[in-house]
C-alpha cells in the first residue's frame, strides 16, 4: 500500500512518500501503531498522544474519503492510500 | 487627557484638499464604544460618508487604524485596519494587515490617520512623532511600490521608515488596488487602495521614538507571556509556523474545498505542483515575522533558475496558491512567485486579481469573450504568460485589462450575453479560495460577510476539515459532532456569528486573526478580554466585549443596508447551487445558502424577511440612532 505524508509529518518521515507491505489484516489504528511508528518513530510522536491514543489533530485520508474514528479498526486492503496531515487550518 | 493606556490617545486628521493636519484628542467613550480598528472606522464612516458619496470622490473617508493591543507584548500584535467605502461593493469595506506599520504609527503618538479630499498634486504624508508633514510626491507616482519607497528611504537619509504605499494600481483606480505595508504585506480587499489612489496619496510614511504604555503592566506581562507558551505547545503552531497559509493547498485540495477552474471544479489534479512542501523544496530563503509574532507564518522565496529567475517575494499565501494557480489552471509555481511579486509592486489584491482573470477565462472557454473583446489575447486555461501580462494591464488600465480592472461584477454588467451566470462573486467582490459545496459554514460567511464576499470575516475555521477535540474546546459538547462536520448545515449560522462578533474585536484590537485567535484559539473571548483590560485599564468583560463586537458588526451591516443592501443581496452564485462538486471529499455536493438565512437573521435579531436589523436589536447594542435614521420602526 502506499502512504503519503504532508507538511510536518514529510518532514518527521523526511519523505514525502512510501509503497510498505503490510500483514494481511492490519487496520488504520494498526498501520499507524506497528509499521509506521516503527519505521519512523518521529511520526509516531505526531501521530500519537502521550497516553497511546491516535491524536485528535491527525487528519488522514484514505482512498480519498475523510478517515474517522469509526475507520480506525477496519482492515486495509492492498492497494489502498493513505495520505497523512498534521494539523491545519486557516484559510 | 485620555484616561485609558494602550491607546495613544490621539490620531490625525489630514485634509488631503487643503493642506490641513489636526491633532485630535481621542474620546473616551469613543475607544469604550468602538475599541479601535474596524469598530473606529464603521463609526466614522457612518458619521461621515452618506450614500450618496461616490468611494472615489473626495468626500469618502480613508482610516488607518490600530488598536489598543497593537503594538503591545500580546503576540501577533501586529495589525492595522484600513477602513472606507468600497469602490468595488459601494458598501462598507475595510482591509486587515500584518507586519510592522500599525505598531510604529502607536510608537508615534497615533491610534489612527483620517484623510479626506483630494490633493491638488501626489503627495506622501510624513509621521515622525510630532512631524507630520505631506510632501510633494510627484516624482514617485507613477512607480511600483518598492521603487517609491526607496527613494522616499533615500530622501529621509533613514531605512527604518515603515511605509503604507500604492502602486499604479491604485493610482489608476483599478477597483481591487491594495495597499502594500512594510515588510510587502497587503491591505488587499475591497479596492482600498484605488481610494489612496482618488487621494493622491501616494505614501503614509512613519517613524514613531515612543512606547505604548500599559495600565497594568505586570498583569498584563503575565497574560502576554503565558499566551506566547500556549502558541508554541499549540497543534497547530508547528504546522502553520513550518509552511504558512501555504500548507492549507494539498489539505483542501483533498476536502474538494480547492476552487479551480473558476469554481468549476473543487480539487486542482497539479496541486502538489504548487504545494506548500513544492515551495519550500524550491524557493524557500528564510521566515519572515510580523511584528511580535512567534509564529512567523510568512517566508521569503527566490526563484533561483528558469524564465522567472530571480523572482523573489514575501508573502505569498494559500489564496495566491489558489487565486493564480488552480482558479485559472496554473501550476507553473515559479509564474505564480513571479505573479505575487507583481502584484506587490503594482498593488493588486492578489485574490479578485486571479479570480477576475479566472472568470474571463472561462467566458473565453464558453465563447462569450473572443478575440474581438481582448484585444486579439487568447484566454486559454493555465496560459500564465497571459495571466502575468493582463496584471500589468489592469495596473495600467490598457487594453482588455481596463475591463478587468473593474472587477468581475462590473465585468459581467459590461459583457453581458449571460457572463453573469459565470461570476463569482457576492455583493461585488470575488470570493477566495473556499467553496460552501465542501464547507457550509464558508458558504454562509461568504454572503453574510459586511464586506462582500469574504472568508475571514466569520472565518469558520473549526470545521474546515473537523478536528472534534477543538470543537469541544471552543464550544462545549453539546454541538457536537455536527460543529465540526464541514457538510453539516446544523449550528453552522451560530458558528459563523460568533466568528463575526469575535472577529469584529480582533480586528479592532490590533491582533492577527490568522494567528493565535481564530486558527490556534488560544487568545479567544476571554484571554483577549484580559489583555485588553489590563492593557488599557478599562473595565472589560467576556460579556462586555461581545457586545462590542456585536454593535461594530451591526453597525457594519446598517452601513450596507444604508445603501440598499437586504436579504436579497446575501446570494451565491448559481454555480454552487445548480452544478456538484465533481471532485474530493465533497464530490457531488451542491451548496444552496438560503435555507440558512432564516436561523442567521433569528439569531442575529434581524428581520428573517429582509435580513435588516431590528430596531430592538439596535437599541439593545445602543444604537437607536442608526435605527432613527434608517427609517427601521
Amino acid at each position: 500500500m502506499r502512504i503519503r505524508y504532508y507538511n510536518v509529518l514529510r518532514d518527521a518521515a523526511q519523505r514525502s512518500e512510501e509503497t510498505i507491505d503490510i500483514p494481511p489484516g492490519t487496520t488504520l489504528r494498526g498501520l499507524f501503531r506497528d509499521v509506521v511508528s516503527r519505521i519512523h518513530p518521529a511520526v509516531g510522536e505526531i501521530l500519537f498522544l502521550q497516553t497511546g491514543e491516535i491524536s485528535p489533530y491527525t487528519r488522514c485520508f484514505w482512498n480519498g474519503a475523510v478517515a474517522g474514528d469509526n475507520d480506525m479498526d477496519r482492515p486495509l486492503q492492498d492497494g489502498d492510500e493513505i495520505h497523512l496531515f498534521p494539523a491545519i487550518a486557516g484559510g | 487627557m485620555f484616561p485609558y493606556k494602550g491607546y495613544a490617545g490621539r490620531y490625525l486628521r489630514v485634509n488631503l484638499s487643503t493642506g490641513e493636519i489636526q491633532t485630535c484628542e481621542l474620546e473616551p467613550a469613543f475607544a469604550e464604544t468602538w475599541l479601535g480598528g474596524n469598530g473606529f472606522g464603521a463609526k466614522i464612516l457612518w458619521d461621515e460618508v452618506g450614500r450618496d458619496v461616490d468611494p472615489l470622490s473626495p468626500e469618502n473617508r480613508l482610516i488607518i487604524a490600530t488598536g489598543p493591543i497593537c503594538g503591545t507584548l500580546m503576540p501577533n500584535s501586529s495589525r492595522t485596519e484600513v477602513i472606507t467605502k468600497s469602490p468595488l461593493t459601494g458598501i462598507y469595506g475595510d482591509a486587515n494587515v500584518g507586519g510592522m506599520f500599525g505598531p510604529e504609527l502607536k510608537f508615534a503618538g497615533y491610534d489612527m490617520v483620517i484623510f479626506e479630499g483630494r490633493a491638488p498634486e501626489p503627495v506622501y504624508l510624513l509621521v515622525e512623532d510630532d512631524r507630520v508633514q505631506l510632501r510633494d510626491a510627484r516624482h514617485l507616482w507613477g512607480k511600483m511600490v518598492s521603487e517609491a519607497q526607496a527613494l522616499v528611504q533615500q530622501e529621509l537619509g533613514d531605512d527604518n521608515f515603515k511605509f503604507a504605499t500604492i502602486g499604479p494600481a491604485g493610482e489608476n483606480l483599478v477597483r481591487y488596488a491594495s495597499i502594500q505595508m512594510t515588510p510587502n504585506r497587503s491591505a488587499a480587499r475591497c479596492g482600498v487602495g484605488a481610494v489612496m489612489g482618488s487621494k493622491r496619496l501616494k505614501s503614509i510614511v512613519v517613524r514613531g521614538f515612543g512606547k505604548v504604555a500599559i495600565a497594568h503592566p505586570q498583569e498584563f506581562y503575565d497574560i502576554a507571556v503565558q499566551a506566547h507558551k500556549k502558541l508554541l505547545q499549540n497543534e497547530f503552531y508547528k504546522p502553520v509556523s513550518r509552511y504558512g497559509t501555504a500548507g492549507l493547498v494539498t489539505l483542501m485540495n483533498r476536502m474538494g474545498r480547492f476552487p479551480t477552474k473558476n469554481f468549476q471544479m473543487g480539487s486542482f489534479p497539479f496541486a502538489d505542483d504548487i504545494s506548500a512542501e513544492t515551495l519550500h523544496d524550491r524557493y524557500f530563503v528564510n521566515d519572515v515575522g510580523c511584528f511580535n509574532c512567534p509564529i512567523h507564518c510568512d517566508k521569503v522565496y527566490r526563484v533561483q533558475d528558469g524564465e522567472f529567475a530571480g523572482a523573489a517575494t514575501n508573502s505569498l499565501e494559500y489564496e495566491t496558491l489558489g487565486s493564480l494557480g488552480a482558479g485559472i489552471w496554473n501550476n507553473n509555481l515559479a509564474s505564480i512567485v513571479r505573479a505575487n511579486v507583481m502584484c506587490d509592486e503594482l498593488g493588486l489584491d492578489t485574490i479578485s486579481a486571479g479570480r477576475t482573470i479566472a472568470f474571463a477565462m472561462e467566458l473565453w472557454e464558453k465563447g462569450i469573450l473572443t478575440g474581438a473583446d481582448t484585444g486579439g489575447i487568447p484566454l486559454e486555461w493555465g496560459d500564465y504568460n497571459t495571466a502575468l501580462a493582463l496584471l500589468e494591464q489592469v495596473a495600467k488600465r490598457e487594453g482588455f485589462g481596463g475591463l478587468l480592472a473593474e472587477g468581475t461584477r462590473r465585468m459581467a454588467a459590461l459583457i453581458g450575453r449571460g457572463a453573469e451566470q459565470y461570476a463569482m462573486e457576492v455583493k461585488g467582490q470575488e470570493i477566495a479560495a473556499q467553496d460552501g459545496r465542501a464547507q457550509r459554514s464558508m458558504g454562509l460567511a461568504h454572503v453574510t460577510s459586511t464586506r462582500g464576499a469574504d472568508h475571514l470575516k466569520g472565518f469558520p475555521v473549526l470545521d474546515e476539515t473537523g478536528y472534534p477535540s477543538e470543537g469541544v474546546r471552543r464550544y462545549g459538547t453539546q454541538y457536537m459532532p455536527e460543529i465540526v462536520d464541514p457538510l453539516a448545515t446544523r449550528y453552522k449560522p451560530m458558528l459563523v456569528i460568533d466568528g463575526e462578533n469575535f472577529g469584529a474585536v480582533i480586528d479592532s484590537s490590533g491582533n492577527c486573526k490568522s494567528g493565535g485567535t481564530f486558527v490556534l484559539a488560544e487568545i479567544y473571548w476571554q484571554e483577549m478580554a484580559d489583555a485588553i483590560r489590563t492593557a488599557t485599564g478599562m473595565e472589560m468583560t467576556v460579556e462586555r466585549l461581545k457586545t462590542i463586537g456585536e454593535r461594530i458588526y451591526n453597525l457594519q451591516r446598517c452601513y450596507g443596508v444604508l445603501h440598499g443592501i437586504s436579504r436579497k443581496d446575501d446570494r451565491l452564485p448559481p454555480r454552487f447551487k445548480e452544478e456538484p462538486n465533481p471532485s474530493g471529499h465533497a464530490k457531488g455536493q451542491t451548496f444552496d445558502v438560503e435555507p440558512l438565512l432564516d436561523e442567521y437573521y433569528q439569531l442575529r435579531g434581524w428581520d428573517v424577511k429582509t435580513g435588516i436589523p431590528t430596531r430592538a436589536k439596535l437599541r439593545e447594542l445602543g444604537l437607536e440612532d442608526v435605527a432613527d435614521r434608517l427609517g427601521i420602526v
